[in-house]
């Protein structure tokens, strides 16, 4: 029984640091029940190795190893993973050691006057306990929020390592200190050696933290150029195949013109007045619908950025397929624009969106869509405009959850001028005419 | 006085140009001339080289003897920096955007059938006119780009300057229709600018007071620390030049 009152503090300190490390979510009853095992077997082991009086199984080692024990049984019943759980459960150990060493300090330095007075020790535990209680709150919060942050950035295979390494990398800490701790057994300058003990424990504690950080940014990073790459390869495939459909297109579109127009030689002549008249409406309906598809896509063929090619082909696609009247103007190729091409997409992708969603919104008669990319000296403009009724208010375009049209949208032009705003050398200018709304990103060369 | 050229290798097509304008000088009383009816464009060139002249122009873009009109058209600003430009095609309308915002075009007339190519004449002249006689001897802030070329803006077309990259001397000058960088200093600028039209508002920004909207004054009332121009650019305004800008405002 007084086993089992003296482990209760270390107990609590032990688990509220693992709490603030694993961030695993428990019910109540599971904290108390976890909690009063954890004192029973803490209470048990420390009394049985007080009567063994082993010198290396001594009798915070036992009682350290009994709790480690319970909280990985306890966070495997959560995370169905051994070597996070044995990792969570030692990190949080070795971090409640480190603030109890912090502290023993001024213990041990005072403690030589009067080595063995009870009401000193009774007085010291009583300021003790509760700070040993914050600073181990703090520092297991800190790491805590440190270590989850680079762990849920991880998927599949990565996890699982992580875990394996940081389980490896708390073991080392937990048994440096242990180690240290039996010498400190040995020697007789308590207090040195305490300040030895928690500069170590607190240098490994950190190196570890910054191995699992920068090794999950660097996993982190690899993931994601990875994607880059393959979302760019597969939009060159979707250009190619773009592209290729529209041959296919315009040599149809010859072949066509020129069987209708042979079988106008047939009808020419002869008297049969309804075919001709139809066939006559035929071919015009065709050289109209089929000069329009030309036009407005064949100016793409100057852009030499698959990406920005891919995003504008799609768009533009769609505007043609809402009735909008689409007018490419890019005059010169363009193969080079000094923006990162993620912002560029993003950007444009925006800016076409945004026109097209007021025209399909808007209630207009005839629906023009002007985009063009302008090579002058050096600086590059990206217009795009759309007819409009009356212009939006310029204060307010910018302004996050500003719309004209309704409903949950007014996040496009916000987030517009926050990416200009993080790029050096883009910026944009809006246009407003009586009945034309001009978007104008510029683009200098830097 | 206003003066016209026309520059367009078509020999027929130039003459009706010139013709309709004849006709629309002669019907109204306008201080307009035609000076130069030509098909080579370095004539005209050669000739507002050597006079200060305010002009009308009516460009051919695809010309012969790889003349490109646009290129034409960026030199003539260079020496008739609020030249009046407009643009003869062949072309459907695609080049729309690259007339209005590369070379700031009045227009661009298609050819098409007789009566619609007078029409258009008829309104190029009178728009030019109306705006040169609205604002007859206004200055221009001229700079160099980065790449070498010379850029005039007229004042009234300018909203304000602001500093660029940080440890650079880059300058970026927020226009009616867009925005160009260059290398210069705020200092520097503020004296070829006219006093009483641009103020200096904050360590990195100089305005142009004539171009503030009725909401910047207000904003300014409220004790807002940046007024937004009419281009959705944020303009800052420092707290110790708040009041001063808004006797600037009242004193225009």
């Amino acid at each position: 029984m007084i086993y089992f009152i003296m482990v209760t503090p270390s107990v609590i300190l032990f688990f509220m640091s693992f709490y603030n490390v694993s961030k695993l979510k428990f019910y109540f009853a599971e904290t108390v029940i976890a909690f009063l095992i954890m004192c029973l077997v803490s209470a048990i082991a420390v009394s049985s190795a007080s009567l063994m009086s082993a010198p290396l199984l001594s009798d915070d080692v036992l009682g350290n190893i009994s709790i480690v024990f319970c909280l990985t049984l306890f966070a495997y019943k959560k995370t169905k993973d051994m070597a996070l759980s044995a990792y969570y459960a030692l990190f949080s150990i070795s971090i409640t050691m480190f603030s109890n060493t912090l502290l023993a300090i001024p213990f041990f330095l005072f403690s030589d006057t009067a080595p063995e007075n009870a009401r000193y020790i009774f007085v010291f535990q009583i300021i003790f306990i509760p700070l040993a209680f914050c600073l181990s709150y703090l520092i297991s919060k800190y790491i805590g929020n440190m270590l989850q942050k680079s762990y849920t950035q991880l998927t599949g295979e990565i996890k699982k390592k992580y875990a394996l390494y940081g389980f490896i990398l708390s073991t080392l800490v937990y048994l440096l200190t242990k180690i240290n701790t039996f010498i400190y057994r040995l020697v007789d300058d308590r207090a040195l050696l305490s300040l030895v003990n928690a500069v170590l424990i607190l240098s490994v504690l950190f190196i570890a933290v910054a191995i699992i950080t920068a090794y999950s940014n660097a996993q982190q990073k690899l993931l994601v150029s990875e994607y880059k790459n393959q979302s760019l390869k597969d939009l060159e495939a979707h250009n190619q195949q773009l592209e290729t459909a529209y041959d296919e297109i315009r040599s149809y579109r010859h072949d066509h013109l020129n069987l209708l127009h042979s079988l106008m030689g047939f009808v020419d002549g002869k008297n049969n007045g309804d075919i001709k008249n139809h066939l006559i409406k035929t071919l015009k309906y065709a050289e109209e619908s089929l000069s329009k598809l030309d036009d407005s896509m064949d100016r793409l063929k100057y852009i030499y950025i698959p990406e920005l090619k891919g995003l504008l082909s799609v768009k533009l696609a769609h505007a043609l397929a809402n009735d909008i009247e689409v007018g490419l103007d890019i005059a010169e190729p363009v193969d080079d624009i000094p923006v990162d091409r993620m912002d560029l997409c993003r950007v444009v992708g925006i800016m076409v969106d945004n026109a097209i969603d007021e025209l399909i919104s808007g209630d207009y008669d005839y629906k023009l869509l002007k985009f063009g990319i302008i090579l002058d000296d050096g600086d590059i403009l990206i217009v795009c405009t759309n007819t409009c009724k009356s212009s939006p208010s310029i204060e307010n375009i910018f302004n996050k959850g500003y719309t004209t049209k309704g409903g949950n949208r007014g996040l496009g032009l916000y987030n517009l001028k926050r990416i200009c705003e993080s790029c050096q050398n883009l910026s944009f200018t809006v246009y407003p005419k009586e009945d034309e709304f001009a978007l104008i990103l510029s683009i200098r060369q830097v | 006085m206003l003066s016209i050229f026309v520059c367009e290798d078509d020999v027929t097509y130039q003459k009706k140009i010139s013709e309709h304008i004849h006709n629309h000088l002669s019907e109204m009383d306008f201080d307009i001339e035609l000076v130069l009816s030509t098909s080579n464009p370095a004539k005209i060139l050669k000739h507002i080289k050597n006079s200060k002249v305010k002009g009308l122009y009516f460009l051919d873009i695809e010309l012969e003897g790889g003349y490109n009109g646009i290129k034409i058209a960026k030199t003539i600003r260079e020496y008739d920096p609020r030249a009046y430009i407009a643009f003869i095609t062949s072309h459907p309308g695609y080049m729309s955007l690259t007339f209005e915002y590369k070379v700031e075009a009045l227009a661009y007339i298609q050819k098409e059938s007789n009566s619609s190519l007078r029409e258009k004449i008829k309104t190029c002249i009178d728009d030019a006119y109306q705006k040169h006689i609205a604002r007859p001897d206004e200055g221009c802030f001229i700079f160099k780009t980065p790449t070498g070329k010379q850029i005039s803006c007229a004042f009234e077309e300018i909203f304000f300057f602001t500093t660029g990259a940080p440890g650079t001397n880059q300058l970026i000058m927020h226009t009616k229709k867009r925005q160009y960088m260059f290398y210069h200093s705020l200092e520097k600028i503020s004296t070829e600018l006219p006093i009483g039209q641009f103020y200096r508002c904050h360590k990195s920004y100089i305005i142009n007071v004539g171009n503030i909207p009725e909401s910047g004054r207000k904003a300014l009332e409220q004790g807002k620390d940046r007024i937004i121009m009419p281009n959705g650019a944020d303009c800052l305004v420092s707290f110790r030049k708040r009041k001063a800008l808004v006797s600037v405002l009242d004193s225009l």
